[in-house]
C-alpha cells in the first residue's frame, strides 16, 4: 500500500496541476488576443494616415496628394509596406519596395469592411496585413471602391508573443513549483508525527523499546496509549501466567515429590509400587509437558534484546558445573554482537534444553552456534552422541502425541524447544551433525540491529 | 556426614530426614531460609540440600548469603520448577547442581553422594586406596577386591575418614559430622565404632590404615597419591 503522504501529495496536487493548466491557457488565450488586437490597432493608425493622403480630382482620378505621413512607408527595410488599389486592381500608390517583397495579398474585403489576416502564417517572414475598401464618393451617386493593404512584417509581433507565452509559462511552472513544494512541506510536517510513530514501532518490533514513548499528537496520542495498554497487558498477563504456572508446578510437584519418596520408605506390594510410580511418571510428564509450553510467550508485540553469546556462556558454565565430572568440551561459536528480539525466558529454555541435551547424549564434544538468517537467527546445536533416528525425528517433530508417550532420553526436552520456537514463529529441524552425533538447528525469528 | 535440609513442605522434609539419616547421615532440617540460613551458619555442614520455593526468603538468597560468607559446602538445589531460568540462576548463586521435583530418593542420595566426594577433590565415584575401594555409588567397602560388611555408620566414618585421606581428623570433627547435636556424644562410642571398622577393613592387623594419634585424632591412610 502507498504510503499516506504519497497519497495525500497526489490528490492534493491534482487539482493544483488542473487549476494552473487552466490559468496558464487562459492566460495564454488573453495575451495572443491583446497582442492581435494592439497590432491591428497599429496597422489601422497607418491606414487612417493613408487614406487623409489620398485625392481624388475627377480629371486626374485618385491621388496621393501630401506627404507620407509615416515615412517607414517609403524606407527600405523598415518592413512596413502599403498599397491602395482601385476595385479593377490598377494600383493608386505603393511602397516602393513592396514589388520586392512579392506578397501574395488577400482579396480585398467588401466595402466599408476592414480585414486583419496573416499571409504566410508560421513561416519565419511571415506578414500581417490590414485591409480596408473605402467606397469613395467620385461623383454624385457614384461610389467608387478603393482598397488599401497596410502590410507589417510580424516576425518581431510572433518573437515578442512567444516570449510573453514564455514567461507566463515560466511564471505559471516556478508558482505551480513553489506551490507544490510547500504542499509537500506542509504534508511532512503535518504527518511527521505518522512517521514517528512508525519509526516508535520499528524501534519496538526491533526490541530497542518496550513502550511507545513519544509526544503525539492528540489523534494518534489515543491510538498509541492503547498500543502501550496491550503491551503492558501482554507483558503482565504472561508474567502473572508464569507466576500461576509456577505456583502451580510448586502444588502439583511437592505433593509427587512426597508420594515418590514415600513410596520408596514403605514396604509395598511391587505392583502396587509399580503402578503408582508408573501413575507418579505420567502425571509428572503431562504436568511438565503442559506447564512448560504455558510458560513459552509466543510471539510478542515488544520484546527485549537478548544477547545470544551471553546466554549460551550462561548455559555453558551451568553444564559445566552439573558434568563437573565428566570432562566436556562446550564449544561456544557466537559473535558476541549477535542480539536476538524475543522472550529472554524463552530463549534461555531453548538454548538451555537443547545444549543439556547435546550434553546428556554427547561422547565429549558439543558446539554452539549462532548466526543471522533471512531476518532471523539460527542457532545450531551439535554434539558428537550417536544421533537421532529418523524414527525419534518425527516423533519429536510430530504433535500432540509426546506428551503421553515420552520416553526419558530425546523425548520432553526436544518437544518443549519445538513447542517454544514454533510458538514463536520459529523453525526447528534435526539434521546429522560433522561431529558424528545430532544436529538440531533452529531459526528464530527476529534479529535485532543492536 | 552432616547434611542440611532446607524444605518447606514437612511431610517431603520428613522423609527426606529419615532416609538420609538411614544411610548415616546427620541430617539438620529447616522448613523455612531463615532456619535453614541459621543452620548453614552454625553447623560444620557437609553438603546442603535446598527447596527453592520456600515460604520466607528464597532458596537462592539462602545460597547467596551462605556463599558471601565463604561456606562452601556443596549446594544442591530442588526446584518444581524445572525452568532453565532457575537452574542458571541458582548455579550462579553458588549451587552445585540441581534437581526438579518430583524426584526420586535414590537419585538425589547419589548425587549428594557425589557433590560430598567431588567437594573433597575426587572426580571419580570411587575412592581407592591401595587394596581398599570404597563406591560411594554402591557405598560398598572391598578390600582386594571382596566386600567388607560394614554398617551405615561405619561406611559414613570411613568415607569422611577416606575423604580426607592424609589429615588427621579430630574426634570432635568426626563426632560433628557423624552425630546429631542432641545424640549423647560419647567419645568411647566413636572409638569403639573405629575399633571395629579397624577390625573390618584389616583383619589380619598387617597394614594399619586407620592410625590413631593420640590427642590428635585420627589419619587414614597417607596423603593420597592420585
Amino acid at each position: 500500500m502507498q504510503s499516506l503522504r504519497g497519497r495525500l501529495l497526489v490528490a492534493g496536487s491534482i487539482p493544483l496541476l488542473c487549476f494552473f493548466l487552466l490559468s496558464a491557457a487562459m492566460l495564454d488565450r488573453a495575451l495572443r488576443e491583446y497582442a492581435r488586437v494592439s497590432f491591428e490597432d497599429r496597422l489601422r493608425g497607418v491606414f487612417y494616415g493613408l487614406l487623409s493622403m489620398v485625392d481624388y480630382h475627377p480629371d486626374l482620378g485618385f491621388q496621393v496628394t501630401s506627404a507620407l505621413p509615416d515615412p517607414a512607408l517609403r524606407a527600405f527595410n523598415t518592413g512596413l509596406y502599403a498599397r491602395i488599389t482601385l476595385g479593377d486592381g490598377h494600383t493608386v500608390w505603393q511602397s516602393p519596395t513592396i514589388a520586392e517583397a512579392g506578397f501574395d495579398l488577400p482579396p480585398p474585403p467588401e466595402v466599408g469592411q476592414a480585414g486583419f489576416t496573416f499571409i504566410d502564417a508560421g513561416q519565419a517572414h511571415s506578414h500581417a496585413v490590414y485591409t480596408f475598401t473605402a467606397g469613395w464618393e467620385v461623383g454624385p451617386g457614384e461610389l467608387s471602391p478603393l482598397n488599401f493593404y497596410v502590410v507589417q512584417d510580424a516576425s518581431a509581433y510572433h518573437r515578442e508573443v512567444l516570449r510573453a507565452r514564455l514567461g507566463v509559462l515560466t511564471g505559471v511552472l516556478v508558482i505551480g513549483g513553489l506551490l507544490l513544494f510547500i504542499q509537500g512541506l506542509i504534508l511532512r510536517r503535518g504527518l511527521a508525527p505518522l512517521r514517528q510513530i512508525e519509526g516508535d514501532l520499528l524501534a519496538l518490533e526491533q526490541g530497542q523499546a518496550r513502550r511507545l514513548e513519544g509526544d503525539y499528537p492528540r489523534e494518534i496520542n489515543s491510538l498509541a496509549s492503547a498500543l502501550n495498554d496491550v503491551i503492558r497487558g501482554q507483558q503482565e498477563q504472561l508474567e502473572r501466567y508464569r507466576n500461576t504456572l509456577s505456583d502451580l508446578a510448586h502444588g502439583l510437584k511437592t505433593p509427587l515429590s512426597v508420594v515418590r519418596a514415600e513410596l520408596s520408605a514403605h514396604d509395598i506390594d511391587p505392583a502396587l509400587r509399580e503402578e503408582i510410580e508408573l501413575q507418579v511418571a505420567r502425571m509428572d510428564e503431562l504436568v511438565d509437558y503442559h506447564l512448560r509450553r504455558g510458560r513459552a510467550a509466543g510471539r510478542l508485540l515488544a520484546g527485549e534484546t537478548v544477547n545470544l553469546a551471553e546466554l549460551a556462556g550462561q548455559v555453558r558454565d551451568s553444564l559445566y558445573k552439573i558434568h563437573r565430572d565428566r570432562n566436556l568440551h562446550i564449544h561456544v561459536d557466537i559473535s558476541p554482537g549477535l542480539h536476538c528480539i524475543g522472550d529472554r525466558q524463552d530463549l534461555l529454555e531453548v538454548i538451555g534444553n537443547l545444549v543439556e541435551n547435546a550434553c546428556k547424549w554427547c561422547g565429549r564434544e558439543v558446539e554452539v552456534r549462532a548466526a543471522p538468517e533471512a531476518g532471523g537467527v539460527v542457532i545450531t546445536v551439535e554434539d558428537d552422541g550417536p544421533g537421532i533416528s529418523p524414527a525419534d525425528r518425527r516423533r519429536i517433530l510430530g504433535r500432540g502425541e509426546r506428551a503421553d508417550e515420552s520416553a526419558p532420553g530425546h523425548g520432553l526436552g526436544l518437544a518443549i524447544v519445538v513447542d517454544i520456537v514454533e510458538l514463536a514463529g520459529g523453525r526447528l529441524e534435526i539434521t546429522d551433525s560433522a561431529l558424528g552425533g545430532a544436529a538440531i538447528r533452529v531459526w528464530w525469528p527476529g534479529e535485532s540491529p543492536a | 556426614m552432616r547434611i542440611l535440609i532446607i524444605e518447606d513442605e514437612s511431610a517431603l522434609r520428613q522423609r527426606l530426614a529419615t532416609s538420609f539419616e538411614e544411610d548415616g547421615f546427620v541430617v539438620d532440617s529447616a522448613p523455612d531460609g531463615t532456619e535453614g540460613l541459621y543452620m548453614g551458619r552454625e553447623f560444620p555442614v557437609d553438603v546442603a540440600v535446598i527447596d527453592l520455593g520456600l515460604p520466607d526468603m528464597s532458596g537462592m538468597e539462602v545460597i547467596r548469603t551462605l556463599r558471601g560468607e565463604d561456606r562452601d559446602f556443596p549446594v544442591l538445589i530442588l526446584t518444581a520448577r524445572d525452568r532453565w531460568q532457575d537452574k542458571v540462576e541458582g548455579l550462579e548463586a553458588g549451587a552445585d547442581d540441581y534437581l526438579a521435583k518430583p524426584f526420586h530418593i535414590e537419585e538425589l542420595k547419589a548425587r549428594v553422594n557425589a557433590l560430598v566426594r567431588r567437594s573433597a577433590g575426587w572426580a571419580t565415584p570411587v575412592l581407592e586406596f591401595g587394596p581398599w575401594k570404597l563406591d560411594t555409588r554402591s557405598q560398598q567397602v572391598t578390600l582386594d577386591g571382596g566386600e567388607i560388611a560394614v554398617t551405615g555408620y561405619e561406611y559414613r566414618i570411613l568415607e569422611y575418614l577416606m575423604l580426607h585421606a592424609g589429615e588427621v581428623v579430630s574426634k570432635s570433627e568426626l563426632m560433628e559430622h557423624l552425630y546429631p547435636d542432641d545424640a549423647d556424644r560419647d567419645s568411647n562410642v566413636l572409638e569403639v565404632l573405629i575399633g571395629r571398622l579397624r577390625k573390618k577393613i584389616d583383619p589380619d592387623q598387617s597394614r594399619r590404615p586407620l592410625e590413631t594419634l593420640r590427642g590428635r585424632g585420627y589419619r587414614f591412610g597417607t596423603p593420597r597419591d592420585t
